[in-house]
């Protein structure tokens, strides 16, 4: 399996395991059947993903929190950083909805480096909550059927959806650009107008100055060493 | 001028459309795109569809999951650039046939295909649906035809090999 992953996250019993069991009708292996009190964190399970353009096998990791604030940090720190890159999606489960978690869930998305979707699971079926929209965390009632006033599907459907239009290769391109950009220059040798006005002010200075011919040559030369990698020499232009 | 953008937005903030009628740098484009869809994609069901950007005025509309967004000038009318992009979903909807954004995700050249024949210089050069849906089908005939064209140059190519 050389696909990216979904991250089923959420606080005990929010219904991490319900999820996993409805996206892909099994139970992951490994989980502990007898106690109700088992953590379900480093849980892993597969998944196929179909649709009608390509079929991946894309794994399921689960884990759980108990501070989400500590729990978004680890994530976030540089160790975590190959983690990351491991996930296509981000499923946080939830019985009750709380300002303040989906607070931080949406600073987590904002201050990644490569966005990843981040889907707020609600998995309670008596209430429903309409939490501030975010480019990046959205809101899905699990429960919900149908579609929505524009057409959206909602409930799981949506969750699939979601899941049919993340990226899952690794080799990807994670810098993209929003626009179709035609190849261009070599970025190395590109200059942004602040190095570039300094260059220009180097130049106008070196001709105006009241130096002897000689230094000017010698400030040329270093000018010019500053510009290519190796160390130029007059005899170089002969 | 008519339209100065045209943008394809997920609800994820990935755009996979996206037009531009006037020149405009690549950096600039990158904040307009950035800017815009984060102005967009909060915006409640109930509020208004015109937005006011930077002097600029941003007609969106929201269809499943996906945000079609337009930049266009004070002066222009922005209920006509709703009916436009309405157009432009009504084409692709029956060109695809029930299109959702998977489709527009690997076919997104198919798409621009149908937005050059309905668009030319952001304004409207073909009204009717019938027409830019014929010129988009002649489009894939014609390039269908060259493909099996070159198929069997290749087969003969091979034959002769022997």
């Amino acid at each position: 399996m050389d696909s990216k992953r979904i991250l089923v996250i959420g606080k005990s019993k929010s219904g991490k395991v319900t999820f996993v069991k409805a996206l892909t009708g099994t139970l992951p292996s490994g989980l502990n059947l007898t106690s109700n009190e088992t953590s379900h964190a480093g849980l892993s399970h597969e998944y196929t993903l179909k649709n009608k353009y390509f079929q991946k096998e894309v794994g399921l990791w689960i884990d759980e929190y108990t501070n989400l604030e500590e729990t978004l940090e680890a994530y976030a720190s540089e160790d975590a950083k190959e983690v990351i890159n491991a996930i296509g999606a981000i499923i946080y489960t939830f019985r009750s909805y709380e300002p303040q978690e989906w607070s931080l869930w949406n600073t987590f998305s904002e201050n990644l480096k490569n966005p990843i979707p981040i889907v707020g699971l609600h998995m309670d079926t008596s209430s429903m909550v309409v939490p501030p929209d975010s480019p990046y965390l959205e809101y899905v009632a699990f429960f919900q059927t149908g579609k929505n006033e524009f057409g959206e599907k909602l409930g799981l459907e949506r969750v699939l959806e979601i899941f049919d239009c993340c990226e899952w290769d690794f080799d990807s391109n994670e810098n993209v650009s929003e626009d179709f950009v035609l190849p261009g220059k070599d970025s190395s040798m590109s200059l942004d107008d602040s190095e570039l006005n300094a260059l220009v002010n180097q130049v106008k200075q070196l001709r105006g100055s009241d130096l002897d011919i000689q230094e000017r040559k010698k400030q040329a030369i270093s000018f010019i060493n500053s510009l290519v990698d190796e160390r130029f020499q007059e005899s170089d232009l002969n | 001028m008519g339209i100065k953008f045209f943008l394809l937005v997920s609800r994820q903030g990935k755009v996979r459309l996206a037009k531009w009628f006037y020149a405009v740098p690549t950096k600039e484009r990158s904040k307009i795109v950035r800017d815009v869809s984060s102005l967009v994609i909060v915006r409640k069901p109930k509020m208004c569809n015109f937005v006011e950007y930077k002097g600029e005025k941003i007609v969106y509309r929201r269809y499943a999951s996906l945000f079609f967004i337009c930049g266009i000038d004070q002066d222009d009318n922005e209920l006509i650039i709703l009916e436009v992009i309405h157009k432009f979903v009504e084409v692709l909807d029956k060109y695809f046939g029930n299109v959702c954004e998977l489709d527009l995700i690997f076919n997104f050249e198919k798409a621009y295909y149908v937005l050059e024949e309905l668009l030319l210089a952001g304004e409207l050069q073909e009204s009717s649906k019938t027409n830019v849906l014929s010129a988009v089908l002649a489009g894939d005939a014609e390039s269908e035809v060259d493909a099996q064209q070159d198929t069997i140059q290749k087969l003969v190519g091979n034959v002769k090999k022997f």
